[in-house]
Parts: C-alpha cells; sequence; structure tokens
C-alpha cells in the first residue's frame, strides 16, 4: 500500500485547469522531488493534499485512508505536514514558541515533555542560539529552518517540503540537503517541490515531472534527465528566455 | 387606502435609497480602489452639511450651490487625512480602526464647535411636495434623488472617460499590474479618497434641505453606507445604487408597516446575511 | 537584560498596585472612589475583550452585545422573579456565552475575518440594541429602573460605594488570573498563532474555528458578568447605554490602548484613559461625548506609532 495515493485529481480556477487528472503515488521511505516549470501546478498540487483546497474531482488517499476535502487541521493530524513557498512564521513569537506550537498536538500533553521535544528540534536544526529571537526578526535560512522545525513538531509521517531551498546561499542548502535526507533516514517521507535541479537530483529517489497540471514523468533522477518530454519542457522555456 | 399608503411608501422609500445611495458611492469608491473601509464617511459627510448651514445660514447661500464648496472642502480634507494618516496604516483591520478614530475625533469635535444640537435649513420655497394623484414627492426629497442619480452616472463617465478615472479603475482591478505601466498609485489614491470624501460631502449638503443636521448624524449613515456598499457590492458603482435602493426601500417599507423602530433590526439582519452568504453583494463586486 | 528584569518586576509592581488599590479608598471621598469603580469596570471589561481581540486577533466592534445581554439579564430576572441579582449574573453569563458561540459559528465558519467580522459584531450589537428598543420585556427606550433595596448582599445592592468598589477590584483580580491562566497554557498559544498567521496554524493542526469559538465564548460569557455589574452599581439600564455602538468603543479602547494579548494592558489602559476621559470632560465641558475626541486622537496614534500598546511601550524602557 502506497504512502500516498492520488487518483484522477482534477482542479480548475474559472476557467484554468491546474491539476488535470493526476495520479501519482508515494512509497513509504521516499524522498519524491516534484518538478515542473512555474505554473505547473506543484503548488496547488500540495495545497489540494494538505486540505487548503478541494479537488473538483479525484481522491486522495493517505495510508489507505480518503483524506479528500478534510480540513488541513486534520489532514496535519493525520500525520502530513507542510511548509509555505513563501515562509509563514508567527512573526510576534519566538522560535521557542513557533515551534512549541507545532508540538502541542502530539499526544502527550506534559509541558515538560513538550518543551524537551522543542528544545531537540532547535539542536537538529541549529537554531537554539534563536530560541528567544522572534520570528520576525530571523534570517531567511532560519526562517526556512523553522518552517520545517515546526512541521517536524507536528510528527509527521509525510513532509510536504515547497521549495524549502528558495532563497538560500548553496551553503544553506547543502545543509538543507542534508536535514531532509537525515529526517528520510529516520522514517519521514518526503514530497519535496524545487526548482534547484542538481540539490533534487541528489536527494531524490524518484522524480515526479508537472507540466500544466498533468504528470509527464515519473522515474529515477537518470531516468527523468534522459526523458525526451521533460528535456522539451525545459529547453522549450529555456528558448522563450533567450528571446 | 391601502395602495396610498403603500405607494407612498415605495416612492418616499426610493427617494430615501437615493439618498443612501449618493452617501455610499463614495465609500465604494474608496473600497473599490484602496480596500479602505472608510468609518469616517458619515463623519465626511456630516461636515458636509454643517459648510451648507454655515454658509447658508452667513451668506444665505443655497444649499444646491453650496453642494460645490462642501465637495471641495470635504475633498481637501480626505487628501490631507489620506496623505498624513492613512498612508500610514499597514491592513484592512487598522485602517478601520484609524478612520473610527478619525470618526470619533471628527464627530466629537463638531460637537464641542457647534453643540449637539440639531439644526435645519428652511427653505419655504422648496419645502412643498409634488402630487400625483395621491402620491405626495418631497421635493427636496425628489432632487437629492436627482443628485444621486447625476452623482452616479457622474463618477461612472468620469471613471470611464478620464485618465485619472482610468487610472482608479486600473488600481483597483490590479495594482501591481497599474504600478508597472508607471501609475502613480500614491498619488491616484489620494485623489480617490479625496474624491469619495468630495461626494459625501456634497451629498450632505443636498440632503440638508429636509434632513436635521447635527454631529451624530455621521455614525448614522456610516453604518447605512457600509450596508448599501456590501449589498451592491463593493466598487460596484450601479450595484451600490440599487444597494440603496434596496436599503432606501426596506427602511421605508419596515417603518410603515412594523411596529416601532424593528425596520432597523432587519436592515442590520440583512447585512449580516449578505456577509455571510454572498460577500460578493448583489451585483457582484470585491468580496467582503 | 533590560527586558528580563522590568518583567520579573512586573509581578511585584502589580502587588504593590494591587496594595494600593486596597487601601486607597480608605482616603478618598465617594466621587473619586465612583471614577475608580467605573476605571475598574472598563479594566475588567476591556480585559475580557482582550481574550478574543487582544490574543486571538479577532476585533469585536460588538462587545455591547454581551454586556447588554449581561446587563438585561440579570435586571429582568430580578424586577420580575425576584431572582437574585448573583444568580442573574450567572444566568446572563451563560446565554451571553450561548449567544457568542452563535455569533462566532456563524460569522468564523463563514470566513468573516478582520474589518468585515468587527462589521458584522456591529451589526448584531445593533440588532439587539433595536429589538431592545423595541420590546415590551426589556422596557423598551424607556429601560429599566431598578428598586432601591438599600444595602442587601442577596439584592447585589450597597448604599456605600465602597463595596462596589470591593467587588469590582476582585473581579479584576479574577480575570486577571484567567488570562494569565490562558496566556502561559496551550490555549493561549494557540490563540496566538491563529492571531499570527491563521494557516500556518491550520498547517499544524490547530482548529481555528473551533479556537476561535472557545476564545468568544470565553469573551462574551466573561463580558456578560460586567454588565450585571455596572446594571447593580448604577441602577439604571437602556437600550443605548447596554448595546449601543459608544459602548463597545469604550470597551475595546483599553485593551488596544494599554496592549493587545497581554494581562495587564487593558488594566493599564483604562488606568491611564479613565482620568484622562474624566480631565477632558472637565476642560471641555459641554456634553458626555467630549472624551471621545480624545480616544479618536489616541486610537489614530496608538495603531500608527504604539501597535503593542502602553505596555509594549513599557516593555521597550
Amino acid at each position: 500500500m502506497a504512502m500516498l495515493e492520488v487518483q484522477g485529481l482534477i482542479k480548475s480556477f474559472g476557467g484554468l485547469t491546474a491539476i488535470n487528472n493526476l495520479n501519482l503515488a508515494i512509497e513509504e521511505g521516499e524522498i519524491v522531488g516534484l518538478i515542473g516549470p512555474n505554473g505547473a501546478g506543484k503548488t496547488t498540487f500540495f495545497n489540494l493534499v494538505s486540505g487548503f483546497l478541494k479537488p473538483d474531482c479525484g481522491k486522495i488517499i493517505f495510508k489507505g485512508k480518503n483524506i479528500t476535502g478534510l480540513k488541513p487541521h486534520v489532514i496535519c493530524r493525520k500525520g502530513i505536514a507542510r511548509t509555505f513557498q513563501i515562509v509563514k512564521p508567527f512573526p510576534k513569537l519566538t522560535t521557542f514558541k513557533n515551534i512549541r506550537i507545532g508540538a502541542y498536538h502530539r499526544s502527550s500533553s506534559n509541558r515538560k515533555l513538550i518543551d524537551e521535544r522543542v528544545e531537540e528540534i532547535l539542536n537538529f536544526l541549529g537554531l537554539e542560539e534563536k530560541k528567544n529571537m522572534l520570528g520576525s526578526d530571523l534570517t531567511i535560512a532560519d526562517r526556512k529552518n523553522l518552517e520545517l522545525g515546526r512541521s517536524l513538531a507536528t510528527n509527521p509521517k509525510l513532509l510536504l517540503l515547497d521549495e524549502i531551498m528558495g532563497g538560500l546561499n548553496p551553503v544553506e542548502q547543502g545543509r538543507m540537503i542534508n536535514v531532509v535526507k537525515r529526517l528520510n533516514q529516520e522514517g519521514i517521507t518526503s514530497l519535496v517541490i524545487e526548482h534547484n535541479m542538481r540539490a533534487i537530483m541528489l536527494c531524490s529517489h524518484r522524480i515526479i515531472v508537472l507540466n500544466y497540471g498533468e504528470k509527464i514523468a515519473d522515474g529515477t533522477p537518470e531516468q527523468v534527465a534522459k526523458n525526451q518530454n521533460v528535456i522539451k519542457v525545459y529547453l522549450g522555456d529555456q528558448e522563450n528566455v533567450r528571446d | 387606502m391601502f395602495f396610498q399608503m403603500l405607494s407612498n411608501a415605495l416612492v418616499s422609500g426610493l427617494l430615501m435609497g437615493g439618498v443612501y445611495a449618493s452617501v455610499a458611492i463614495g465609500l465604494t469608491l474608496i473600497f473599490g480602489v484602496m480596500n479602505i473601509i472608510n468609518f469616517a464617511h458619515g463623519s465626511f459627510m456630516m461636515l458636509g452639511m454643517y459648510v451648507a448651514y454655515w454658509l447658508f445660514t452667513g451668506l444665505g447661500l443655497n444649499p444646491y450651490i453650496s453642494l460645490v464648496p462642501s465637495f471641495l472642502i470635504l475633498f481637501f480634507l480626505g487628501a490631507v487625512i489620506h496623505k498624513f494618516i492613512i498612508i500610514h496604516s499597514s491592513d484592512a483591520q487598522n485602517i478601520l480602526l484609524i478612520t473610527l478614530g478619525i470618526a470619533l475625533f471628527l464627530d466629537n469635535f463638531a460637537a464641542f464647535l457647534w453643540t449637539p444640537d440639531y439644526r435645519s435649513i428652511e427653505i419655504p420655497t422648496l419645502a412643498k411636495s409634488l402630487f400625483i394623484g395621491y402620491l405626495a414627492i418631497s421635493i427636496p426629497r425628489l432632487i437629492a434623488f436627482i443628485f444621486a442619480i447625476l452623482l452616479t452616472i457622474g463618477l461612472y463617465i468620469f471613471l470611464k472617460t478620464t485618465t485619472t478615472g482610468k487610472s482608479i479603475r486600473a488600481i483597483s482591478d490590479n495594482i501591481e499590474g497599474a504600478r508597472s505601466v508607471g501609475i502613480n498609485i500614491k498619488k491616484i489614491s489620494l485623489i480617490s479618497f479625496g474624491i469619495g470624501a468630495g461626494c459625501v460631502g456634497a451629498a450632505g449638503a443636498v440632503i440638508t434641505p429636509f434632513y436635521s443636521i447635527s454631529p451624530s448624524v455621521g455614525l448614522v449613515f456610516v453604518i447605512f453606507a457600509f450596508v448599501v456598499v456590501v449589498l451592491g457590492g463593493m466598487g460596484n458603482f450601479w450595484g451600490t445604487f440599487l444597494g440603496g435602493l434596496i436599503v432606501g426601500l426596506g427602511e421605508s417599507l419596515g417603518a410603515t408597516y412594523l411596529p416601532g423602530s424593528l425596520q432597523q433590526f432587519f436592515i442590520y439582519f440583512v447585512f449580516i446575511l449578505i456577509l455571510l452568504f454572498r460577500p460578493q453583494g448583489i451585483l457582484g463586486g470585491k468580496r467582503a | 537584560m533590560r527586558k528580563l528584569s522590568l518583567y520579573r518586576y512586573s509581578y511585584v509592581l502589580m502587588g504593590v498596585t494591587l496594595l494600593l488599590l486596597t487601601i486607597l479608598p480608605a482616603f478618598m471621598g465617594s466621587y473619586y472612589i465612583h471614577i475608580l469603580i467605573l476605571i475598574l469596570v472598563y479594566a475588567y471589561l476591556g480585559s475580557s475583550w482582550n481574550v478574543l481581540g487582544g490574543y486571538c486577533g479577532q476585533f469585536s466592534f460588538g462587545h455591547a452585545t454581551f454586556f447588554g445581554l449581561g446587563a438585561y439579564t440579570s435586571t429582568i430576572l430580578f424586577m420580575r422573579f425576584g431572582i437574585s441579582p448573583w444568580i442573574g449574573m450567572v444566568l446572563g453569563g451563560i446565554l451571553s456565552m450561548f449567544v457568542g458561540i452563535f455569533i462566532g459559528f456563524i460569522c468564523f465558519r463563514y470566513g468573516l475575518k478582520g474589518p468585515f467580522f468587527a462589521l458584522a459584531t456591529l451589526a448584531f450589537a445593533e440588532m439587539f440594541r433595536v429589538a431592545a428598543l423595541n420590546i415590551p420585556l426589556t422596557g423598551k427606550a424607556m429601560g429599566i429602573l431598578i428598586t432601591l433595596k438599600g444595602t442587601s448582599f442577596p439584592a447585589f445592592q450597597f448604599q456605600e460605594k465602597i463595596y462596589y468598589y470591593y467587588i469590582i477590584l476582585a473581579f479584576n483580580v479574577f480575570i486577571v488570573l484567567v488570562t494569565h491562566l490562558i496566556e502561559n497554557r496551550k490555549l493561549g498559544d494557540y490563540l496566538e498563532a491563529i492571531k499570527e498567521d491563521e494557516d500556518a496554524a491550520e498547517a499544524l493542526g490547530i482548529d481555528t474555528l473551533r479556537y476561535k469559538i472557545i476564545a468568544i465564548s470565553i469573551s462574551s460569557f466573561l463580558t456578560a458578568l460586567g454588565g450585571t455589574f455596572y446594571a447593580q452599581y448604577l441602577f439604571y439600564i437602556d437600550p443605548d447605554i447596554c448595546f449601543g455602538v459608544h459602548n463597545s468603543i469604550e470597551i475595546f479602547m483599553r485593551p488596544i490602548f494599554g496592549g493587545l494579548g497581554t494581562v495587564y494592558g487593558a488594566f493599564l489602559g483604562s488606568l491611564i484613559l479613565g482620568p484622562l476621559s474624566e480631565l477632558t470632560r472637565g476642560l471641555l465641558g459641554g456634553y458626555s461625548g467630549m472624551h471621545l475626541m480624545l480616544f479618536g486622537v489616541v486610537l489614530v496614534v496608538v495603531i500608527i506609532f504604539l501597535p503593542r500598546g502602553v505596555v509594549g511601550l513599557l516593555k521597550k524602557i
């Protein structure tokens, strides 16, 4: 049984079809990269899976249970956590509080245990020094880490990372890749939207390519890199840019 | 007898509806363009009324002529308020509170200057009614209704044909697009706010022949203006006109057929229903 | 370092303030005690509003609804059925809570936020005001005059103001404790998360609808208790006093000025705005709304320059 299964997903906005009859599956323990040109529907897909949008048609099945159309907080509690493309830290709360808010929903309501878990996450992501800083005072790299840390606090089985490396310099990106890999080693399945090709090819087990809301490729990084359709989609874009 | 009462209620409702529409038009312009919910809108109208009052008492100026200075003074006041205060606000909630603060200040400053007593403008030659069959149509109210139509048409033409008007519509549609084609957002927002204030100031002048003037009038009208704007669709001009008529009719019919002042209850009730179930209003505008 | 030290002292400061407030009346004439009572009433009401507005970030422009429900419930139950206003107060609170849940559910379920939520709550308050103006039960525009029974604890009436003073002081201590409890627990964190970013909060497993409703139910219950106190103190209520928009404004001015989402914000706000209102009234004479001019200016200044209110200012010192 796949961890996440998407069947016949369709989502339109007015006249624009953002997701067009999408079918895919994510197996437990994978890191799957989700790539595609701008407007391909990647973030829309995340919004659909995490409950922020309702699909017009289709099913989303998580660990065998139908989660289509459930509210975001319910889906979070079922074990799917997501980050946002444009980070949303709680600006006037401290880093510690930010993460703790994610941690509350764990079954234990023991304050001490929750605080310990927050410390664990802070250390894991290198935010220990910044734990009393306000969300709005953090650098972009720290905010990305905070976003990730908050999601981790909810104890997810599946992580949806939306351009977690956006705005990071190469060193920070390298660190983030390692974090994702380590999380994977600890049993968290990840679906990663990324524009940074190198990064995604390096850390993914599998890559899914979207274009105009449709899946045009699905395979290992090597397979996808050689896929004619994928090359056309990206080369095509590059031609336009040159003009 | 029944039809007499009904038709008179309908007529006076429509006429008053025109008034509500002319009050609300400025508000819908301000909201449509800048997403500003201007709580001080009623206060601007109230000041427009006082301009007409003092010009009438001091210079004997007919309020229908005073609507020009009312417009100009309130345009200027609106522009100043926008330039020095509104511009500092960060989001819609803050703007609501800021404009509420401005309203509180203006309303009570007016009371300080001119006392809370009600005043009125008496123009004997105007205080007549047109009689068509058993319909009694108050002349000043009819003039106010015509003003409302002219104002709506005038603003519509202004928005469609003039450069400023088109810039306003551009910003209302797509602010980033407008910015990228070189429209000076700050300047146009300033002008829009001024026009909105000016329009409602003029509307205030126009209703002085039949509506009593007092600092407390502002609060009454601003709430009604919100209802009208939300009902018709925020940023939608004809919607606002229609919304005004509906509120006017509702109020008039309610006052005629319902006991006490219950018509107000239903107006607020409808307001909440629209906010909940059709936030884009009847004719469709920006969503609440 | 500085920030930390003032905050540690805040407990001490508040303890001293409480002590002062407890002994102060011994040295004050009736007029000043009256002023203090009004300051404390609105400090309490403001703190009640603060749970929904300051912590949860949902600004209600219609808290007069809950105030009025409290005031009218206890008063009507007392005048018509002889039920002790203390019991009436609790019943009024419960009724108010249900109305709050209803209003909250309707508004939040249909996604009303920010200024539209504010306007909707204003509309609800106005509906109640118009209803109270028109139905015989509430005495219509005449309002209700509470019969004097001399000093009687069960009737929640006292001839000397000092009793009212200590009761409202106790109310304030109570709400400070409640707010403190909320702030330091999951509920407080969740409410603040909703205030800061609803989408992020949802993504972290917070049922935002549920918690907003929890916030409004707490806030509406507490506000209603204040309404009963007010009725019992002034012996007279009418639709404008209870449900009028001016009442709602007086209520939220305190926490906005004093500091949103803080334990002592509304209290400090009232401590400063109360005397200022009296001063303005005295200086400018005229009719009763003069201090609103000041409030208008304060509102604009605070929103633009002091968004964290007085408490925010103090924290920086």
